[in-house]
C-alpha cells in the first residue's frame, strides 16, 4: 500500500511543486531539473509502449483462441500479423531502420490510405450530424437553424453572388463575436478546472488516478 | 566673444550642411527576466557611403564570432548564444559594395543578467494565489462541516441509467479516455469518472471495456478499474483485458473502436477526456448503433459535436467538476465551491472591465493589463 498510494502522491507532489516553480523563475539552476523531469517523462512513456504492446499481443492471442465468430479472429489476425510485419521491417539490422524501403512502402501505401479514409468519413458524419441538429423542433434549434445557414451561405461564393458583401461580414461577426465569447467562456472555465484539479492532486484530496479514494 | 561663439556655431553648421556627420549607433541591452541566455544587439547607421554589407560580430574573452550579416542599416537581432557566466562584446562593421571596410564601432562588454523571478508572469501567480486561495477556503469549510450546493449536472447523473440500461441488455459499457496522454488533465479527469463507472458497472456485474490509445493510461486505467472492482465487493470480476492498449495513431485507435462499436454494439459509451478529430466519427457511430452516449471534454471545438450527437455531454469545466460530482466527499465539493467563486471573480473583472473600456478608452486598460503579465 505504501508503494502504491504515498509513494507516487509523495513524486506527485515534488514534481508539481518544482514544475510551478520552473515556470515562475527563469534561473538557471531549476530548468535543468524541469528538462530533465520532462525527459523522464518521455522515457516513461516510451518504457510503458512494451507494457502496450505486450497488453495488444496477449488481448488479440485470447480473442484467436476465443472467438466465437471466424471474423473477430480474422481481425485479430490481421492485427498481430501487421505489427510483427512492421516491426521486423522497422527492426531489420543494416537495412536502414525506418528508412528502409519495405517498411516506408507499407507505411505510405498502407497505413497512409487507412488514415486518410477514417479521417473523410468525417466528411459524411457531419453531414448527417448537422441534418439532426438543424432540424427547427425548437426556438433554440431554429435560432441554430438560422445561424447556420447564414453562416454557410456567407462562407460561399453563392452567399456573395445574392448580398454582396453582407452575409459574407454577417457571417465574419458571428464568427468572431457571438462564437468567440461562447469559447472564450468555455476556454476560461476550463483553464479553471485545470487548477482545481491540479490543486486537488497536489493535496492528495483526489486520488482516484493512483486507483484509490 | 558673442560674435566669436556665433562664429563657432556658424562654422559647425555650415560644416554638419556639407559634410554630413558618420553615424553609428550600437547598443548592446541584455533580456529582462530570463535565464541570462540572451542579449539583444540594436545598431542605427547614417553614412554618406553606399553600404553594401553590415557584419555583426560577438566577442567571448576569447573569440570574435560574426553572428549576423546583413544590409539593414537599422535593426535588432536577439543573440541566444550567451550564457550569464561571461561577458561579451559586439563588434558591427559596415563594407562597401567593393568589400573595403567604411566604418566600425564596438560596443561596451556586458554580462547577461540572471532572474529568480520572472516579473512577466506576476499577474499568473497572483490569479493562481487567488483561485488557490480560494479552493483551499472551501475545501476547509466543507471540512469544518458546513453544508455546500452545487448545481444539479444531468450527464453526471446519467452514469447510473447508461450503466443500468446497459445491464438490463445484457450489452457492454464502452469506455473511451480520449486520444491524449496522461499529462493531460482533460484524461486525469476522464480517468476519475472511469473510476466510478467501473464501480458500477462491477456492482451491476456489466461488462466494460475500455480501450487506450497512449500506454502510459493503460497502466493508470487498470489500476483504477481494478481498485473500484475491489471497492464494490467484486475483484473476482476484474478482468486484465478490460483496459486494453490499442495504438498511439489517431485513426487507427478510432477505426479500432469503431469496428468495436459495429459488431459489439455496446448500450452505453462513454467519452470522456481529450478529443479532437475523432470525436464526432466515434459519436456518430455510437449514436448509429443506439448506444446511449454520454461525452465530455474541454476542447472548445470538439463539444458541438459532441452535443449534436450525444444524449448527455459534460462541458468544459463539468468534466473536471465530474469528480466531486459523483463522490459527493466534502473536501472535493469545497475544491468546486472555490472554483465556482474563482469564476464569479474572473466574471466580475470581466464586466467591470468591459465596462471601464468603453466610458474611458483613453484609461488603456487591456494594454495596462498585458503590461502585468
Amino acid at each position: 500500500m505504501f508503494l502504491r498510494r504515498q509513494v507516487p502522491f509523495f513524486i506527485t507532489v515534488v514534481v508539481a511543486l518544482i514544475m510551478i516553480i520552473a515556470y515562475f523563475t527563469p534561473h538557471p539552476t531549476i530548468s535543468p531539473v524541469r528538462n530533465k523531469l520532462q525527459d523522464w517523462f518521455m522515457i516513461i512513456a516510451a518504457f510503458t509502449m512494451i507494457v502496450g504492446i505486450l497488453s495488444l499481443i496477449k488481448v488479440n492471442i485470447k480473442k484467436i483462441r476465443t472467438a466465437s465468430a471466424g471474423s473477430d479472429k480474422i481481425y485479430s489476425l490481421v492485427t498481430l500479423s501487421s505489427l510483427f510485419i512492421m516491426i521486423f521491417f522497422g527492426l531489420l539490422p543494416g537495412a536502414g531502420g525506418i528508412n528502409n524501403s519495405v517498411f516506408k512502402f507499407m507505411f505510405n501505401h498502407v497505413m497512409v490510405p487507412l488514415q486518410a479514409t477514417m479521417f473523410s468519413l468525417l466528411a459524411f458524419y457531419i453531414a448527417s450530424a448537422s441534418f439532426r441538429a438543424f432540424r427547427a423542433k425548437s426556438t433554440m434549434a431554429t435560432l441554430l437553424l438560422i445561424t447556420a445557414f447564414i453562416v454557410m451561405l456567407g462562407r460561399v461564393p453563392f452567399g456573395r453572388f445574392i448580398s454582396g458583401p453582407h452575409l459574407s461580414n454577417i457571417t465574419e461577426w458571428i464568427m468572431n463575436v457571438v462564437n468567440m465569447a461562447g469559447q472564450r467562456a468555455i476556454l476560461i472555465g476550463a483553464a479553471l478546472g485545470v487548477m482545481a484539479t491540479s490543486v486537488k492532486i497536489v493535496l492528495g484530496i483526489e486520488r482516484s488516478h493512483l486507483g484509490g479514494e | 566673444m558673442r560674435k566669436l561663439i556665433g562664429l563657432v556655431f556658424f562654422i559647425l553648421i555650415i560644416s554638419y550642411a556639407i559634410f554630413p556627420l558618420n553615424n553609428i549607433t550600437l547598443k548592446v541591452n541584455d533580456v529582462p527576466y530570463d535565464d541570462g541566455g540572451k542579449l539583444v544587439v540594436k545598431w542605427k547607421i547614417s553614412l554618406d557611403k553606399e553600404v553594401e554589407n553590415i557584419r555583426i560580430s560577438q566577442y567571448n574573452g576569447e573569440t570574435w564570432t560574426v553572428k549576423k550579416n546583413t544590409d539593414n542599416l537599422n535593426d535588432s537581432m536577439k543573440d541566444n548564444s550567451v550564457n550569464y557566466k561571461q561577458r561579451y562584446k559586439y563588434k558591427i562593421e559596415v563594407f562597401d559594395s567593393e568589400g573595403n571596410l567604411i566604418a566600425e564601432k564596438s560596443s561596451r562588454s556586458i554580462k547577461p543578467g540572471v532572474a529568480f523571478y520572472n516579473m512577466g508572469k506576476t499577474a499568473v501567480l497572483i490569479g493562481l494565489i487567488i483561485i488557490s486561495g480560494l479552493i483551499m477556503f472551501f475545501i476547509n469549510a466543507a471540512r469544518r462541516g458546513q453544508k455546500l450546493k452545487i448545481r444539479r449536472i444531468p450527464a453526471l447523473d446519467s452514469i447510473e441509467e447508461a450503466v443500468g440500461r446497459a445491464t438490463e441488455m445484457g450489452k457492454a459499457v464502452l469506455f473511451v479516455p480520449g486520444i491524449l496522454d496522461v499529462n493531460n488533465p482533460q484524461t486525469i479527469a476522464g480517468v476519475m469518472v472511469l473510476s466510478e463507472v467501473a464501480f458500477k458497472t462491477a456492482k451491476y456485474g456489466t461488462d466494460l471495456n475500455v480501450p487506450v490509445s497512449k500506454p502510459v493510461i493503460l497502466s493508470t486505467a487498470s489500476d483504477t478499474v481494478k481498485e473500484s472492482y475491489l471497492k464494490a465487493g467484486r475483484p473476482d470480476s476484474f478482468n486484465d483485458d478490460m483496459v486494453n492498449y490499442v495504438t498511439n495513431d489517431q485513426f487507427g485507435y478510432v477505426s479500432h473502436i469503431d469496428g468495436y462499436m459495429v459488431r459489439e454494439k455496446p448500450a452505453a459509451v462513454f467519452m470522456l477526456g481529450a478529443f479532437y478529430a475523432e470525436s464526432l466519427i466515434l459519436a456518430e457511430t455510437g449514436h448509429s448503433i443506439g448506444a446511449i452516449q454520454v461525452a465530455g471534454t474541454a476542447m472548445p471545438s470538439q463539444i458541438p459535436f459532441f452535443i449534436t450527437t450525444c444524449d448527455y455531454v459534460l462541458i468544459g469545466e463539468e468534466l473536471y467538476a465530474a469528480s466531486a460530482y459523483l463522490s459527493r466527499k466534502p473536501d472535493v465539493l469545497g475544491a468546486l465551491k472555490g472554483q465556482d467563486y474563482s469564476k464569479l471573480i474572473i466574471m466580475i473583472i470581466l464586466v467591470v472591465g468591459t465596462i471601464l473600456t468603453i466610458l474611458f478608452p483613453d484609461l488603456d486598460l487591456s494594454q495596462w493589463l498585458t503590461n502585468i503579465g
